[in-house]
C-alpha cells in the first residue's frame, strides 16, 4: 500500500501535465538535452561527470546516467549544473 | 559571447594543468563549489582548462581532497597587463595626457558642414556664422544654437528655415531657401520724378509711368527735370505718381587716369618653397624651421583635412607656397606710361560706360610734376535718367 502511494506522488505531476496538455517539464524537474546538430551537446540538470573519455563522456542526470559516444569530446565548460560538450558525437545512451 | 570574453578579460585568468587518477571527481567538486570551468581539453591522466583567476584558489581544496596535482600554466587578463606594465609610469602618462587632449578636444567645434542649399553658398553662411562665433574650433558650450539660428535667419533672408545642430564636435546646419518674390515695381508707393544724370540731348524717350513736357532733340542740363511724377488732370485735381521712362540722350564723358612716372614694382626672384603646418583647430604649428631672412612673398596655402576612413579629426595639413619678390623703383619712359595709362582707361571704360554706346572717343596726354595723366572725351548714346523722389509733407 505504502509502495502504491509513493508511485502515485511520483506521476502526480505528469499526470497534472496531461491533464493540461502541457510539456511534462512544467510540473517536474528533468534534465534537458540540447544537441546542436552531432557537434556539440547543452545538458542542464548534470549532476557530476562519472567517465570522462576522449572518445565517450558519462554523465550523472538523477537517477540516470547518459553517455555521449564519438571522436574528440571535450567537456568545453561546467558552470553548475550546466555542462556543454563539444566534439563529434555518434550517439547519446540512457543508462539506469 | 563577446561580452563574456570581455568581462573574463577585465577580471583575469588562469589556464591551469591537473595531472591525476580522479580527475572525474574532481571536476565533480568543482562543478558542485560553483566554480566556473570552460575551454576543457583532457587527456589520459592529464586535464586542462580555464577559471577565473579569484576562483583559482578554491580549486586546491578539491585538488588535495581528490589527490590531483594542480599547476598554473598560463595568466591572461588585465591584472596581468597591469602588474607587466606597472613601471612603465610614460605608458600610463601617455595614456592619461592622450584621453585628456581627446576630452579637451571634444569641447571644440572641429567641422561645420552646411546641407540644404542650393542658390545661397555655403561661404555665405559660413562667413555669417562665423561672425556669430561659430566657427572650426569655437568652444562648443558657449554657443547657443536657438541663438544663432534666429540671428541667422534675420539676416540672411534668402533662408526660410535653419537648424544648427552640434553632435559631438559636429556641427550640422541644415538650411531651407526661401523662394524670393520676383522684382516688379519695387517702392511704387513713393512719388518720384525723373531727372538727368548727365547733360546731353535727347535722343529717344520711352515714358511708362509719369507726365514730361520734353521731346527727343531737346536739350537737358545734369538735375533738369524730365518725367514729372505729378500728373495734374482735366480737372485740376494732383495725382502723384512714381514716374518710369527710358531716356536715351547724347552726352559727352570723361574719363581721366593717373600714372606715376616713378613707381615701386614687384620683381619675382623666381625662388618658389613650400612649407609645412600642422592645423589642430585654428591653431597653426609649423613643421619647419623658418631661417627665412626675406620677408617679401606672394602666398597660397592648401588645407588638406585629415579624415581617416571619411571619420573628421581636428587636425589637417596645411601646405604653404611662398612665391618671394623684391621691390624696386622703375623710373618709366613715356610709351610705358601710355601703355600702363591705356590699359587703366579700358577698365575704367568697361566699368563706368557698360551700357553706353561710345559714338566719338578722344584722348589727350599731359606730363606734370612726374604724373602722367591720360583723359578720355567721350561723345555717347547712353541712359541719363534718374529717380528723384518728391518729398511730400503728409
Amino acid at each position: 500500500m505504502k509502495r502504491k502511494e509513493k508511485k502515485s506522488r511520483q506521476s502526480s505531476p505528469q499526470a497534472l501535465a496531461k491533464i493540461l496538455d502541457v510539456p511534462g517539464n512544467m510540473f517536474d524537474s528533468y534534465s534537458q538535452i540540447v544537441l546542436s546538430g552531432s557537434r556539440e551537446a547543452v545538458l542542464d540538470g548534470c549532476q557530476g561527470v562519472v567517465e570522462y573519455e576522449d572518445d565517450f563522456i558519462k554523465l550523472k542526470l538523477g537517477r540516470q546516467m547518459v553517455k555521449f559516444t564519438g571522436k574528440d569530446l571535450q567537456i568545453k565548460c561546467m558552470t553548475g549544473e550546466n555542462v556543454i560538450i563539444d566534439g563529434r558525437i555518434f550517439s547519446v545512451e540512457f543508462l539506469e | 559571447m563577446f561580452i563574456v570574453r570581455f568581462l573574463r578579460f577585465v577580471c583575469g585568468y588562469v589556464r591551469f594543468r591537473v595531472t591525476g587518477v580522479f580527475i572525474e571527481r574532481f571536476l565533480n567538486l568543482v562543478s558542485r563549489g560553483g566554480v566556473n570551468l570552460w575551454g576543457g581539453v583532457k587527456t589520459q591522466t592529464q586535464y586542462t582548462g580555464y577559471t577565473l583567476m579569484r576562483h583559482y584558489k578554491k580549486l586546491r581544496p578539491f585538488a588535495k581532497k581528490t589527490g590531483v596535482q594542480m599547476r598554473i600554466e598560463k595568466r591572461f587578463g588585465w591584472p596581468m597587463w597591469k602588474k607587466k606594465y606597472r613601471r612603465r609610469v610614460g605608458l600610463a602618462a601617455g595614456v592619461v595626457v592622450f584621453l585628456g587632449i581627446l576630452g579637451l578636444l571634444g569641447n571644440f567645434v572641429w567641422t561645420i558642414d552646411v546641407v540644404g542649399n542650393e542658390l545661397v553658398s555655403s561661404d555665405a553662411i559660413l562667413d555669417y556664422l562665423a561672425e556669430q562665433g561659430l566657427k572650426v574650433g569655437a568652444f562648443k558650450h558657449s554657443l547657443d544654437a536657438r541663438e544663432l539660428e534666429r540671428k541667422t535667419l534675420l539676416e540672411l533672408k534668402e533662408l526660410s528655415w535653419i537648424a544648427v545642430n552640434i553632435t559631438g564636435s559636429t556641427v550640422t546646419v541644415e538650411v531651407n531657401e526661401r523662394v524670393l518674390a520676383p522684382d516688379m515695381y519695387l517702392d511704387d508707393d513713393k512719388a518720384c520724378n525723373i531727372v538727368a544724370k548727365y547733360t546731353g540731348q535727347i535722343c529717344s524717350m520711352d515714358v511708362y509711368d509719369g507726365q514730361s513736357d520734353l521731346k527727343v532733340g531737346d536739350t537737358v542740363l545734369a538735375g533738369d527735370l524730365i518725367v514729372s511724377g505729378v500728373i495734374e488732370d482735366g480737372k485740376g485735381q494732383t495725382r502723384f505718381v512714381h514716374a518710369r521712362a527710358d531716356i536715351q540722350a547724347y552726352t559727352d564723358y570723361e574719363i581721366e587716369v593717373q600714372v606715376p612716372m616713378q613707381q615701386e614694382k614687384r620683381v619675382p626672384t623666381g625662388e618658389v618653397v613650400q612649407k609645412k603646418y600642422l592645423k589642430i583647430l585654428t591653431w597653426k604649428i609649423p613643421l619647419f624651421w623658418d631661417r627665412d631672412q626675406q620677408v617679401s612673398y606672394d602666398s597660397q596655402q592648401t588645407t588638406v583635412p585629415f579624415a581617416p576612413f571619411g571619420l573628421s579629426t581636428p587636425f589637417a595639413l596645411v601646405e604653404e607656397t611662398r612665391a618671394y619678390y623684391t621691390t624696386e623703383l622703375v623710373t618709366y619712359q613715356e610709351v610705358q606710361a601710355k601703355e600702363e595709362a591705356l590699359a587703366l582707361l579700358q577698365k575704367q571704360e568697361e566699368a563706368q560706360l557698360q551700357d553706353a554706346e561710345i559714338l566719338e572717343k578722344e584722348l589727350s596726354v599731359s606730363q606734370k610734376d612726374g604724373i602722367y595723366t591720360l583723359k578720355a572725351s567721350y561723345l555717347c548714346k547712353m541712359e541719363i535718367g534718374k529717380e528723384q523722389e518728391i518729398l511730400l509733407d503728409r
